[in-house]
C-alpha cells in the first residue's frame, strides 16, 4: 500500500504522552464459540498515546479494539478504561462508551437523521445537553472536520470521505478521552483517504489518545508513538514506528512488512 | 495516434431537436403500453372485452336502479312498470331506507351525534401522528386523551369514568418515576404495571361508586319528584305520538292506494300487450308440433320406400334380417302414431289459447296507430287456423304402413301448408306486438312519471312515520324505565339497610363452617362423605354470599344511575354496524402497533425467558384462527376472570383482535429489524446510547420505515377481519345485512347491501393504502 503522507510538517508540540493510564488490558482472552480469537493480550495505553495496530486479515485487530468499548465481550482477563473495569454492569458500559469514541470502516452513520442530528443525538440523550448547546458543539466539530455546510443534508447525500469525517465529528461531540479507529480509510478512494487522515492527524496534534487499526503505514510513521503488530490473536511485536519499520524483529513482522511495503 | 482516419474534432455543436411525433405523447404511450407486441395486443383486446362485458351488465343495473320504495316488492313494481322484466335493476331503496342502521347498528338515533363527534375528533387526534410535520406538537396531548374521550362519547356514563381510566396510566408513570430512583428499570416497570392494575382493579370502581353515591344521595328527593311528574305526563305524550302515528299510517295507506291505482292504470294500458304475449307461447309450441308431424311423415315414407312397402322379412331370410325387418316395422308403426298425436296436440294447444288473434281488442293502441287495426283485420281467424288442422288429423288417422307413397306425400305437403300458415300468423302477431309496445310506451310516460312521484311521496311519508315511531318508542322506553327506576329508588333505602344484616349473616355462617370448607365456591366441591348438615351449611353460606354480592351490586347500580353526571350510557349490544367495525378496527390498530413492536424486540432479545415468551406468544396467536380467539373472548374469558366482573364484550373483542394483529405486526417488524445492518446497532452502542434509546431513536425508526407496507397490510387485514365478530353475536355490518334481510320488506335482497358495505370498507382500506404510499414516498425523499 502506498504512503499517503501529508506534505506539511507535523506539529508534535501537543503530542505529549502523560503518565496517566488510559487503557489497561491484562491477560485478556476471547473466544468465538470454541475459536480462540484473542490470546493473553496485555496492553497499557497512556493518556495522549497514539497507537497503530497492524496485522494480517483475521488476526483479531478489530476484535481487540471492539473489546475496549465492549462491542464484543471478553471471557477472561480484565480491561480497565479510565480506571473503570469493563464488566457486564450496564451502567459502567454506557459510561465507558460515552467516554470512548469509535469510528468504523463503514462509518455507521444514521441514514434517517441529518448530519447535524447525527452529531447532536448522543449529546442530547446521553449527556443531556440542551439542544441549542448541542447544536453549537456539533457545528464546532463539523467545522473542525471542514464540512459545516453539509449540516442539514442526510448521510446518503455525502461522499465516503465526508461521511467518515462526519463520523469522526459525531464521536468528538461526546468529548471522548479516547478515540478508537477500525480501518477508517479502507473503504475509501485515495483522494478521500487523504482528507480523513488529515483530520486524524489534526486530532493527534491536539493530544487525543488514539487506537488505530489501519494499513496506512505513512500515517503510522508520522503520528504513532507505538506500532503494535498482531497475528493469530496475539501481540507479536510492538515498538516505536522508526524501529518497527526499519528494524523489525520477528519473522512474521518482516514478512508482513515486506508484503505491505514491497510494492 | 495522429492517424488522420481516427482523429476527429467537432467544429460545431448540434442543435437540440424535438423527438419524432410517434415517439411522444398519448400515441407513444398507447403503442408502448397497449400494443407493443402480438401478445400485448391480444391481452389488450381481451381485457377491453371483459371490461366491456362486465360494465354492460353492471352499469344498467346500477344506474337503472330504484331509490324510492318501501320494500323489495315495491321496487319490483316500479322496475316492471318501466322495463316489464326485460331487464333487472338495483333496488337501492334498501340502502336509502337502512343506511343509518348499517352505519350505527341499534344505537339510539337521537344520540347519533355522539359517535359522529367521536369520529370527527378522531381526525383531529390523528393529525399530529399522521402529519407530524404540518401540525403543532401540542395537539399530541389531545391525541393521548382521545381514546378515553371517544370511549366516553360512545358508551356514555359519568364524566369522571374516562378520567379515572386514564389515571391508571398516570399512576403507572408516577410509580415508575418514584421507583426508578431506588431500584433498577425492571423493578420500576413492574411497579408501574402493578400500580396501574391496582388502580384499575381495586381502587377505581369503589371511588367511582362513592362519587355516584355522593351525588346520588343529594339528588334523591329531586329525582323522585321529577320522575314522578315525568311518568305522570308521559302516557299523554305517548298517546299523542300514537295519534300522530295513526294519522301518518292512514296517509301512507292512502298513498299506497293511489300508487296501486296508477299500477292498475298502467296494466290497463298494457293489457293488449299482455294478451298478445300470452298467445305467442301456445302458438309457437303448436308450430313445433306440426313441424314434427311433417318430419315423421317424411321418415315414414323413407322407411316404406326402403322396404318397398310395409317392412316384412323374405321367407327363408337369416335371423339378423328378420330382426331388422321387425325393428323397421315397429318404427314405422310408432311414426304412424306420432303423426296423429302431434297434430292432435297442436290443435289442443291452439284451443287452449282462448283469444282469437283476429279479434284482439287493440282499440286503445290502434287509436294511436291506425295501421295496427289493418294488420289485425288481415290476420287469419282462429277457426282459419284450426279447421285445416282438424281435417289433417282425420286424414292422419287413416294413415297406416300400407298407405301408398303418393298419399303420404300429399299429406305432408298439406301439413307443411298448415305450418306455414301458423308461422305467418305468428309473424303478423309479432308485428302487431311491436307496434302496440311502441304506442304503449308513449301512453305510459305520464303514469310512469306519476308512479315515481308517488313512490318518492311514499318514501317521504314512511320517513316521517319512522321519526314518529322512534320518538314514540323513546317515550315509551322513558316511561317504562322511569317506572322501574322509581321502583328501585323506592326500595333503595331498604336494600341499603339490609346490607349490614346480610354481611353479618355471611360472617356468622362462615365462622360456623369447618375451616377447610371456607374457600369452596360450590357445593359439589365438597369431599365425599361430608355430613348433610355441613352441606346445608355451605349451601346457605354460598347463597348468603351471593345475596350480598347481588344486593350491593344492585345498590351500586341504582346509585350509578341516580348520581350520573354525564352522558346516557349505551349498552354494547346496541353498538353495531360500521361504527362497531371502526371502533374495533381503530382500537386494534392503535393498540397492536406498540404491542407488536415490543413483541418484535422481545423476539430479538438475548434474554432467554423474554425471548421464549415472545416466540411462544407469537406462534400460538398466529397459529390459531382469529375466529377461535373471538369465541374464546366471548365464551371462555369469563372463566378466567374473577366472579362478578362484568367485562364488556366489545372490550374483550378489542383485546383479542389486538393480540392477534400484534403477533403479525411483530413478525413484520422483525423483518424490518433483520434488514438493518449491524453497523447501526454498533454505531448506536458506541455512542453510549442505552438499549431503549437506541431502539427508539435509531433502530425502530429505520425498521418501521422498511416495514410500513407490511404493517399497513396487516392493519387492512385487521380492519376487514372485524366483520368476524358477527359470529359471536355482535352486529357488524354483515350481521346487520342479515337482520335487514330477515325483515319481510327486504327479504331476498343481497347485492345492494353487500355492495354498500363493501364500498364502506373499501373507502377506509383504500385510504390506508394510499396513506402508506404517501408515507413511503415522503420518507424515501427525506432519507435518500
Ligand atoms: N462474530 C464472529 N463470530 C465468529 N468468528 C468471528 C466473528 N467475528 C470475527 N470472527 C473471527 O475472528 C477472527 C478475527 O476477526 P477480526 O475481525 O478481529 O480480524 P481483523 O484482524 O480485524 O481482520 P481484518 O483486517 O480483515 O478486518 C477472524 O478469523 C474472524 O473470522
Ligand atoms: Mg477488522
Amino acid at each position: 500500500m502506498s504512503d499517503t503522507t501529508t506534505e506539511r510538517a507535523i506539529n508534535r508540540d501537543a503530542m505529549t504522552v502523560s503518565d496517566e493510564v488510559a487503557i489497561q488490558i491484562t491477560d485478556m482472552n476471547k473466544w468465538y464459540g470454541t475459536f480462540h480469537v484473542l490470546r493473553d493480550i496485555n496492553l497499557t495505553v497512556n493518556q495522549g498515546e497514539r497507537i497503530v495496530i497492524a496485522g494480517p486479515s483475521g488476526s483479531g485487530k478489530s476484535t481487540l479494539i471492539r473489546c475496549i468499548n465492549r462491542l464484543e465481550e471478553h471471557q477472561a482477563g480484565t480491561i480497565m478504561v479510565d480506571g473503570t473495569e469493563l464488566s457486564s454492569d450496564l451502567k459502567n458500559i454506557d459510561k465507558i462508551r460515552s467516554e470512548v469514541g469509535m469510528c468504523f470502516q463503514h462509518f455507521n452513520l444514521f441514514p434517517h437523521l441529518t448530519i447535524l442530528e447525527n452529531c447532536t443525538l448522543a449529546q442530547i440523550w446521553v449527556r443531556k445537553t440542551p439542544k441549542k448547546e448541542a447544536e453549537e458543539i456539533a457545528m464546532h466539530f463539523l467545522e473542525k472536520v471542514k464540512i459545516p455546510e453539509q449540516a442539514d443534508k442526510y448521510p446518503g447525500m455525502l461522499s465516503g470521505g465526508q461521511q467518515q469525517r462526519v463520523a469522526i465529528a459525531r464521536s468528538l461531540c461526546m468529548k471522548p478521552r479516547i478515540m478508537l479507529f477500525d480501518e477508517p480509510t479502507s473503504a475509501l478512494d485515495p483522494e478521500m483517504i487523504k482528507e480523513v487522515l488529515d483530520t486524524m492527524i489534526e486530532l493527534a496534534e491536539e493530544g487525543m489518545t488514539m487506537l488505530c487499526v489501519t494499513h496506512e503505514m505513512g500515517f503510522a510513521r508520522q503520528v504513532a508513538n507505538r506500532v503494535i503488530f498482531m497475528d493469530a490473536g496475539q501481540i507479536v511485536e510492538q515498538n516505536e514506528p522508526e524501529e518497527f519499520f526499519n528494524n523489525p524483529q520477528s519473522d512474521r513482522t518482516k514478512l508482513f512488512l515486506s508484503q505491505i511495503l514491497g510494492h | 495516434m495522429s492517424n488522420s482516419e481516427i482523429s476527429f474534432v467537432r467544429t460545431e455543436m448540434l442543435p437540440e431537436k424535438a423527438p419524432p411525433a410517434k415517439e411522444t405523447g398519448a400515441i407513444k404511450w398507447i403503442r408502448q403500453n397497449l400494443f407493443s407486441g402480438w401478445l400485448n395486443i391480444l391481452l389488450t383486446v381481451l381485457s377491453l372485452y371483459v371490461i366491456y362485458a362486465v360494465l354492460s351488465l353492471v352499469l344498467p343495473w346500477a344506474f337503472g336502479g330504484v331509490w324510492n320504495a318501501g320494500s323489495l316488492t315495491e321496487c319490483r313494481e316500479v322496475l316492471f312498470s318501466f322495463y316489464k322484466g326485460s331487464h333487472d335493476g338495483a333496488c337501492w331503496a334498501v340502502i336509502e331506507d337502512r343506511w343509518l342502521q348499517i352505519l350505527f347498528g341499534f344505537y339510539p338515533p337521537e344520540l347519533y351525534w355522539r359517535p359522529i363527534l367521536a369520529f370527527v375528533l378522531l381526525f383531529v387526534a390523528l393529525a399530529p401522528i399522521l402529519f407530524a410535520d404540518k401540525v403543532p406538537g401540542q395537539l399530541m396531548w389531545f391525541s393521548l386523551a382521545y381514546p378515553f374521550l371517544a370511549a366516553w362519547l360512545v358508551w356514555g356514563g359519568s364524566f369522571w369514568l374516562p378520567i379515572f381510566a386514564a389515571f391508571g396510566f398516570v399512576a403507572a408513570v408516577i410509580a415508575y418515576k418514584i421507583l426508578i430512583k431506588f431500584a433498577g428499570p425492571i423493578v420500576a416497570n413492574l411497579g408501574a404495571l402493578a400500580a396501574a392494575l391496582i388502580w384499575w382493579g381495586m381502587l377505581m370502581s369503589p371511588i367511582s361508586d362513592g362519587l355516584h353515591k355522593m351525588v346520588g344521595s343529594s339528588r334523591f328527593e329531586n329525582t323522585v319528584a321529577t320522575l314522578n311528574a315525568r311518568t305522570d305526563a308521559l302516557p299523554a305524550e305517548v298517546a299523542a305520538e300514537d295519534a300522530l302515528l295513526e294519522a301518518k299510517q292512514a296517509e301512507i295507506a292512502e298513498a299506497v292506494e293511489v300508487k296501486n291505482e296508477i299500477l292498475i292504470e298502467m296494466t290497463g294500458i298494457r293489457i293488449e300487450e299482455f294478451g298478445i304475449e300470452e298467445q305467442f307461447e301456445a302458438k309457437e309450441v303448436a308450430l313445433q308440433r306440426i313441424v314434427g308431424a311433417s318430419e315423421s311423415i317424411s321418415d315414414l315414407s323413407d322407411i316404406l320406400a326402403d322396404w318397398g312397402g310395409a317392412p316384412v322379412a323374405a321367407s327363408g331370410a337369416s335371423e339378423g334380417d328378420i330382426a331388422k325387418a321387425e325393428a323397421a316395422a315397429e318404427t314405422a308403426e310408432d311414426l304412424v302414431g306420432d303423426i296423429e298425436s302431434l297434430l292432435t296436440g297442436a290443435l289442443s294447444d291452439l284451443a287452449d289459447d282462448t283469444v282469437d288473434a283476429s279479434e284482439l281488442m287493440v282499440s286503445s293502441a290502434s287509436q294511436a296507430d291506425p295501421s295496427i287495426a289493418e294488420d289485425v283485420s288481415s290476420m287469419v281467424s282462429k277457426a282459419g287456423l284450426e279447421d285445416p288442422i282438424a281435417a289433417l288429423i282425420v286424414r292422419a288417422g287413416n294413415v297406416s304402413t300400407e298407405t301408398p307413397e303418393a298419399e303420404l306425400m300429399a299429406l305432408q305437403a298439406d301439413v307443411e301448408t298448415a305450418a306455414s300458415a301458423l308461422g305467418a300468423n305468428i309473424e303478423a302477431l309479432q308485428t302487431v306486438h311491436d307496434k302496440v309496445i311502441a304506442t304503449n310506451a308513449e301512453s305510459l310516460v305520464d303514469p310512469q312519471a306519476r308512479l315515481l312521484d308517488q313512490t318518492s311521496l311514499l318514501t317521504a311519508l314512511r320517513d316521517d312515520q319512522t321519526v314518529i315511531s322512534q320518538s314514540k318508542f323513546r317515550l315509551e322506553t322513558e316511561l317504562s324505565e322511569g317506572n322501574s327506576f322509581l321502583n328501585s329508588l323506592g326500595t333503595l333505602e331498604a336494600r341499603e339497610a339490609s346490607l349490614p344484616g346480610l354481611r353479618s349473616r355471611v360472617a356468622d355462617l362462615k365462622a360456623e363452617l369447618p375451616r377447610n370448607m371456607r374457600n369452596l365456591i360450590a357445593v359439589n366441591q365438597l369431599p365425599e362423605g361430608t355430613s348433610s348438615a355441613d352441606e346445608r351449611l355451605l349451601s346457605e353460606y354460598l347463597s348468603a354470599r351471593s345475596d350480598v354480592l347481588g344486593v350491593s351490586a344492585s345498590v351500586n347500580d341504582t346509585y350509578g344511575e341516580l348520581g350520573r353526571v354525564g352522558l346516557l350510557p349505551i349498552d354494547s349490544r346496541n353498538i353495531g354496524g360500521f361504527m362497531l367495525a371502526l371502533i374495533i378496527g381503530i382500537a386494534g390498530i392503535v393498540l397492536s402497533l406498540p404491542l407488536g413492536i415490543l413483541l418484535a424486540l422481545g423476539r430479538q432479545s438475548h434474554l432467554f425467558i423474554v425471548n421464549k415468551i415472545c416466540v411462544v406468544f407469537i406462534e400460538v396467536i398466529r397459529g390459531v384462527p382469529l375466529i377461535v380467539w373471538l369465541f374464546t373472548a366471548s365464551l371462555l374469558l369469563n372463566y378466567f376472570l374473577p366472579p362478578g366482573t362484568n367485562f364488556d364484550l366489545v372490550l374483550r373483542v378489542i383485546i383479542m383482535v389486538t393480540l392477534f394483529a400484534a403477533a403479525y405486526i411483530a413478525e413484520v417488524i422483525r423483518g424490518g429489524l433483520a434488514a438493518l445492518p449491524t453497523g447501526q446497532y454498533e454505531g448506536a452502542d458506541s455512542l453510549g446510547l442505552s438499549y431503549w434509546q437506541s431502539m427508539q431513536l435509531i433502530i425502530l425508526p429505520q425498521a418501521m420505515k422498511i416495514s410500513i407496507p407490511g404493517i399497513v397490510n396487516t392493519f387492512i387485514g385487521l380492519f376487514k377481519d372485524t366483520t368476524l365478530v358477527l359470529f359471536i353475536g355482535l352486529f357488524d355490518p354483515i350481521g346487520l345485512a342479515g337482520a335487514i334481510r330477515a325483515d319481510t320488506a327486504w327479504n331476498g335482497i343481497y347485492w345492494e347491501l353487500f355492495i354498500f358495505i363493501g364500498l364502506l370498507f373499501f373507502i377506509f382500506c383504500f385510504s390506508m393504502g394510499r396513506y402508506s404510499l404517501h408515507l413511503e414516498k415522503k420518507l424515501q425523499r427525506e432519507h435518500r
